[in-house]
């Protein structure tokens, strides 16, 4: 049985049927029979089931991480054969390990088992590994979504979501944001007012990328995080929290997680080594109720087969080097780094686009979201910004129902201060000249 | 092979949007997908989602090999190897991988060294997590709920996790010691009745070498059966072949793909039974059209790791294609002597309590247990007794029971399998006593 929860003296928030949210294809899907026969693996039975190759005949034997620092972690015979190896579908078991104390120590999520019990009740945290955030949005929206359904959003917010969704046949619902995140009130303005009959079935998701805001640059505040939960626990919905820039927030200490206000058991958290540690190793890790988690393992076990052993064990290697405390000290670093390109990037863009552009200075990230003064669209002034040299992403690709925006995306991750000035500078000519032709009709 | 010089152009597949479902028809090329085109030109990049590499903590790596030598990923190299990257691969893996189907399978529809892929048969290589990702996303791009797929009567029973939830069905075609049997694949065309099994089918899919359960290689003649039927009846092949090279004999039976003049085999490779099973790479081959359309779909859900298979690509580059091919040859004969230590000690404890051919590929021995109608509690026995087999029945869709056992002799010592296998014979002598 799970933790009880006390509050304004409610028990037993905890969802216990998941199986409502679930899409039909989430709903048939049985274990694999193979995949059931992997806990005898290590169990000291004489195996003779998994279609286990003999990792004698890999080639590889050993391998040598070479560090910034000089430093040289070596991944030993023993473990380079894990390594190479097939692995359990949801992940090796010490890296497992390792990030539930991280969780715990981050986030002290609700429905995450005291000490070291293994999750029991279908609202348990439990936590898989899976590659990248990108993954994990996908496999839980084909996990959740049948046609015709709906899935909350921000009203501009990462493309490949809805990349997902239409293929499935679900609908984009945009909601209202500001500087602090979605705005509450136009979310329960939206759900108070759903009519099934021209919208379909009430939306069973709410995907949020809640720090440092893929295109916007905004943290939510832990208001706004609190007042969210709320109406979903209200509306019964669940809640993506897609989380790649956690610890690239500017500012400590770290703004709470929905994780960490989940009493129901209604959030999976998607997290990513993508920004800290290597893209091209596909790796993050999914946190959320075991339930549904469960259901994203048989999907995996059908489509992936298992996990990457040898990203896994590579980025172990760097995670015990570290320790949690060095995981925690690396991401502010991280932060302090993208921080110092956002401040430049501002000035910058303040010497050249004042009056011609505006933009909140981003909280978190690697983008600034800015809106071009007195242009309808923004995409005409980019293909002219291109055609002097420097390519910026237009923002109509960020809304989920596509519209016309004078909106504009500018990455900082690789510019130098020297590319900043001039892609503005150029940004401000495109701009001049749209003003200018205008004015002349 | 030129395009224009194709035999039978009428059957030659020149559009397929007709095999796409539903949600491929929808998938579209990723936005994001597109800046990138302009990343590494002379343009001034500030639009992609790029982290900065200056802050990853891996600068590069040695890796040495059981031949005593060590191969290097180089600064820049790593760089690139830890960062996001194109979904099609690593194109200098590509590029050689691509060349090893040239040289391996002389495939009709690959275009002439240094001619770039056009048509939409022409055929290209791209990376995938695995054949169970490539299987996986062939089937969601082609059936439609109430689809059926063409499968052997035994066949990979994680096809079945695959087009369950999709709410598909699968249609057994017999197979036995020689592979799929094409006279019954011909019946189940002919006969098909769309009022009562629905849609004709438009999938076929087979394990041709070492077939998964059955140890059994698809003959030539009958590969060519089976292609004739498939152009006749307008299929497409998932040719899944990750045992290929673990043929016990060469010269290497040619595959599908060395036939398919009309461009339609999706042939799918894998590294996991020769070079590393845990970095999850392998590579499918195909019409440039179709894959084109895989690639659409794996930019929302499976970036390359781009990390694996930079190490994957050192070992190949190491290797060569004439290295890689002989230590296909190592890696079968490791097989060979495994399976026949693995048959003469079940012929020492199962004579006449159990039938087996011998495999000529492969991993497994697929064995049928005689006098049982279900092997289910016959297994469970054998784990109480301390070794673990799998039951048939996951791997035979069309079957309720199944008598046969799928045996894995890929790490169990001599010791190992004559102690499982008598434990087997005990509990099978049990059986027929009661």
């Amino acid at each position: 049985m799970g933790d009880h929860n006390s509050v304004n003296g409610v028990t037993q928030l905890r969802i216990t049927n998941y199986d409502k949210y679930l899409s039909r294809p989430a709903l048939r899907r049985k274990p694999s029979a193979l995949r059931e026969l992997q806990r005898y693996v290590g169990s000291g039975l004489v195996l003779m089931a998994g279609g286990m190759p003999n990792g004698g005949l890999f080639p590889i034997v050993e391998a040598d991480l070479v560090l910034k620092d000089g430093r040289r972690l070596t991944i030993g015979p023993q473990e380079m054969k894990g390594a190479l190896q097939y692995g359990v579908t949801k992940g090796m078991t010490d890296i497992i390990d390792w990030l539930r104390v991280l969780q715990r120590q981050v986030h002290h999520p609700p429905t995450l088992p005291r000490d070291s019990t293994p999750p029991s009740a279908s609202s348990d945290m439990d936590l898989i590994m899976c590659n990248g955030c990108q993954e994990a949005i996908s496999k839980t929206l084909e996990a959740v979504l049948n046609e015709g359904d709906s899935i909350l959003l921000e009203e501009a917010t990462y493309p490949n979501v809805m990349s997902v969704g239409r293929p499935l046949g679900a609908k984009a619902v945009s909601v209202p944001c500001d500087s602090s995140g979605m705005i509450p009130s136009e979310l329960q303005k939206i759900l108070a007012t759903w009519d099934t009959d021209k919208c379909g079935p009430r939306p069973k998701i709410l995907y949020c990328v809640p720090t440092g805001g893929n295109p916007t640059g905004v943290n939510w505040s832990l208001d706004r995080k609190k007042t969210v939960y709320s109406i979903a626990r209200k509306y019964d919905f669940l809640i993506l929290e897609d989380d790649p820039y956690y610890y690239i927030q500017y500012s400590r200490p770290l703004t709470p997680s929905f994780l960490s206000l989940d009493e129901d058991g209604r959030v999976i958290r998607c997290d990513s080594f993508s920004k800290l540690i290597a893209a091209g190793a596909r790796l993050g890790f999914i946190s959320g109720p075991k339930y549904l988690l469960q259901k994203l393992v048989l999907h995996l076990d059908s489509s992936v087969a298992c996990t990457n052993n040898l990203s896994q064990t590579v980025i172990m290697k760097i995670l015990v080097d570290m320790g949690h405390d060095g995981f925690l000290r690396h991401g502010e670093k991280l932060a302090a780094f993208y921080k110092e390109r956002a401040d430049k990037m501002v000035a910058i863009a303040q010497t050249h686009l004042k009056g011609l552009a505006e933009w909140s200075p981003p909280a978190g990230g690697m983008f600034i979201w800015m809106k071009l003064l007195g242009v309808k669209s923004s995409q005409p002034v980019v293909q002219r910004v291109i055609e002097k040299g420097a390519v910026l992403m237009a923002g109509h690709h960020f809304l989920p129902e596509p519209r016309e925006t004078p909106y504009i995306r500018v990455s900082f991750s690789y510019a130098s201060e020297d590319d900043m000035n001039k892609a503005f500078t150029w940004l401000a000519e495109a701009l001049n000249e749209f003003h200018e032709a205008k004015g002349n009709n | 092979m030129d395009a224009d010089k194709l035999p039978n152009g009428s059957l030659h597949i020149n559009d397929y949007e007709k095999y796409f479902n539903k949600t491929a028809r929808r998938l579209t090329s990723s936005m994001l997908g597109g800046a990138v085109n302009y990343f590494g030109s002379d343009l001034l990049y500030l639009a992609g989602g790029l982290p900065n590499s200056d802050m990853f903590l891996i600068t590069a790596a040695k890796i040495k090999l059981r031949d005593g030598r060590t191969v290097n990923i180089a600064d820049d190299e790593m760089e690139v190897a830890l960062q996001y990257n194109k979904s099609a691969g690593k194109p200098e893996m590509l590029k050689w991988l691509t060349e090893l189907m040239r040289r391996l399978h002389d495939p009709p529809t690959l275009p002439s060294h240094g001619v770039s892929p056009s048509a939409n048969s022409d055929m290209i290589t791209i990376s995938t997590y695995g054949c169970t990702e490539a299987i996986s996303k062939i089937i969601g791009l082609v059936l439609e709920e109430g689809d059926s797929l063409l499968v052997e009567e035994s066949t990979y029973s994680t096809v079945m996790n695959v087009i369950e939830p999709l709410g598909c069905k699968p249609v057994t075609v017999k197979n036995d010691a020689d592979g799929l049997i094409p006279s019954d694949l011909s019946n189940i065309l002919i006969s098909w009745n769309e009022a009562v099994s629905g849609p004709r089918p438009k999938l076929l899919y087979c394990v041709p070498v070492g077939g998964n359960p059955t140890g059994a290689n698809l003959t030539l003649k009958r590969k060519k059966e089976v292609y004739a039927l498939a152009r006749k009846y307008d299929l497409l092949i998932i040719e899944d072949d990750p045992y290929y090279m673990l043929q016990f004999t060469r010269p290497l039976i040619p595959s599908l793909l060395s036939l398919d003049v009309d461009g339609r085999v999706l042939r799918c490779d894998s590294f996991s039974k020769m070079l590393a099973a845990g970095a999850r790479i392998g590579y499918l081959s195909g019409p440039k059209q179709f894959l084109e359309k895989f690639i659409e779909w794996k930019d929302v859900n499976a970036f390359p790791n781009s990390l694996a298979e930079t190490i994957v690509w050192k070992v190949l580059q190491n290797m060569g294609h004439d290295g890689f091919i002989e230590h296909g040859c190592r890696v079968a004969n490791f097989y060979h002597k495994r399976s026949q230590h693995a048959s003469r000690i079940a012929e020492a404890y199962l004579k006449g309590l159990a039938e087996w051919s011998d495999p000529v590929a492969g991993m497994f021995l697929w064995m049928k247990l005689l006098g049982v109608e279900d092997s289910r509690p016959i297994c469970q026995k054998l784990i109480q007794k301390g070794a673990v087999v799998v039951q048939g029945h996951i791997f035979c869709p069309a079957s309720v029971n199944s008598p046969y056992i799928r045996v894995s002799y890929s790490y169990a010592s001599e010791e190992d399998l004559a102690k499982a296998f008598s434990w087997l014979a005990d509990i099978l002598k049990e059986q027929s006593k009661q």
